[in-house]
């Protein structure tokens, strides 16, 4: 039984109906109850009934909340498994399609061409239902290698930009840090590939780590068009994309940068939009 | 060894035995968590993978099943649940290591290398640290690894590549013809495509041999099959 449930039972069920019939048992057993005791009791029965219509009303309400949060696991259990299926055949069978036509480059391109497209809805798929889970997150911190974590989501990207012709040039010395590796690959790929939307013809793509007074910092900067001033205060809401200045055109659903504030916020960080002259630059800060 | 594969997406279970296959194992297909169990008894497999969310009989239920009876068998879950909580009830029924879905052939391939390294590890302790030499090439059969003599490079082997290796160590300075190594290798059932064996003899080349160009452990004898040449 959970602490709400038993708030409800106690404090607004158990407790007043024990007390006020304590009162009115009283009254019962005194002589000669006058006229006015007995209104009292006769009160004290209408508030009887008064707290336990509260309390069953709450009770109800509590069961129904109760009720839907576990239709709610379980629909997101479901859903997270129709979507996790066709996820895993698709990259299970490109791998095995990867490894037959190797030697042959028209059709390795081709494969390539799938192998990025999927890796994209996977992103897409994990955001979502990292979104939709919220409060269930779990937190498994440990002494990372910052710079490999970095430079591995890094290289996952390499493919993409290199047909695009952005170069990502990295700068990482922040050695180890405690973290949570999963957040921080998560909140990187949604950084970057927000650069790949937002920012396809830049030149390059900066990724730093550095340690600055016991804190460890990853910068991402582009070299695209950088966010309007307008949009500056309502980015990291979610579903907020900005105009069709920024969107139109772009994959995407506007929740990528909400869910990284909200990793970082419970990793016990930041990532903030960083003052630049030049592209967009996010600082991730733990 | 025998790899006992429970998953209800037809074409992922299908993959998974390709790879398996590929890895060197045989294996026995099951569509749901009933089948599993029935398999289990009748085929006695050395490796269990195993689906979480089946039909009839879930995954978890499986292992609880047959870890009543064996607690020794590797068992691996494989499962579109990646909440802490699964994994934590999956690991404390006794599976040796869970899979997050999705995931591609290279996870796979690694997590059942580890796992089968440490089965063969356990269940053969007193020869693990046995290995045979071919051109300064430690090879440990056990362990699933390889490292040349001068201490360069810790390589990770297959099942089937340590057979391959294996049986031309036993029968160094003869050629070895392509059938005779798809059965040793492959099993005799198991109908690949000629060129597999040259696939994979390119592919074990580049990762074990110092110059794959000329190569010191596995030599080509055109036309008729392969060879490891010893002089002593």
């Amino acid at each position: 039984m959970n602490k709400q449930l038993i708030f409800i039972l106690v404090f607004i069920i158990i407790i007043p109906i024990v007390a006020i019939n304590g009162i009115g048992h009283a009254f019962i057993h005194s002589e000669a109850p006058s006229p006015l005791q007995i209104k009292y009791l006769a009160l004290i029965k209408i508030m009887t009934v008064y707290f336990l219509c509260v309390g069953g009303f709450f009770l109800i309400a509590h069961l129904r909340a109760l009720g839907s949060a576990t239709q709610k696991v379980s629909f997101i259990n479901q859903v997270s498994h129709e979507l996790k299926t066709p996820l895993t055949n698709l990259q299970l069978y490109i791998d095995l399609l990867k490894e037959d036509v190797s030697g042959q480059s028209s059709a390795l391109k081709k494969v390539e061409v799938l192998e990025q497209e999927s890796a994209r809805l996977n992103r897409l798929v994990h955001n979502i239902l990292m979104f939709t889970h919220g409060e269930r997150l779990s937190l498994s911190k440990k002494e990372e290698d910052i710079d490999a974590l970095v430079t591995g989501v890094a290289d996952g990207f390499r493919p993409l930009f290199q047909q695009n012709g952005t170069e990502i040039r990295l700068d990482c010395n922040a050695g180890t840090a405690n973290a949570d590796r999963a957040v921080l690959e998560q909140v990187l790929v949604n950084l970057i590939s927000n650069v790949e939307k937002y920012a396809p013809d830049g030149k390059f793509l900066k990724i730093s780590a550095y340690q600055d007074e016991g804190q460890t910092i990853i910068t991402v900067q582009d070299d695209g068009p950088g966010v309007p001033d307008d949009l500056k205060e309502t980015i990291f809401q979610p579903f907020s994309r900005g105009d069709d200045r920024l969107s139109e055109g772009v994959s995407g659903i506007g929740i990528g940068l909400t869910l990284s504030v909200n990793l970082m916020d419970a990793h016990g960080g930041t990532l903030r939009l960083k003052d630049t002259n030049h592209g967009t630059c996010f600082e991730v800060i733990f | 060894m025998k790899i006992l594969v429970a998953e209800d997406d037809k074409n992922i279970l299908s993959a998974l035995c390709e790879i398996f296959e590929h890895e060197g194992f045989e294996t026995v297909k099951a569509e749901n968590g009933q089948v599993a169990l029935n398999l289990y008894e009748s085929e006695n497999p050395d490796f269990i993978c195993l689906d979480i969310m089946m039909p009839k009989i879930n995954g978890y239920d499986v292992c609880r099943t047959i870890r009543q009876t064996n607690g020794n068998i590797p068992i691996m879950f494989l499962s579109a649940k990646d909440e802490e909580i699964d994994r934590v009830i999956g690991l404390e029924l006794g599976a040796d290591d869970y899979i997050n879905k999705p995931f591609g052939v290279r996870e796979v391939v690694a997590r059942i290398r580890a796992v089968t390294r440490r089965y063969m590890q356990v269940s053969n302790a007193s020869e693990v640290d046995d290995f045979f030499v071919m051109a300064s090439l430690n090879i440990y059969p056990q362990r699933l690894k390889a490292c040349y003599e001068d201490g360069e490079g810790d390589i990770e082997l297959s099942l089937r590549e340590v057979k391959i290796l294996q049986l031309l160590f036993d029968r160094k300075n003869e050629v070895i013809d392509r059938d005779t190594l798809l059965d040793h290798c492959w099993g005799e059932h198991i109908m690949p495509e000629s060129r597999t064996v040259d696939q994979h003899i390119a592919n074990l080349r580049k990762r074990i041999e110092k110059d794959p160009k000329n190569p010191a452990i596995i030599s080509t004898v055109h036309g008729a099959g392969y060879k490891f040449s010893c002089e002593d």
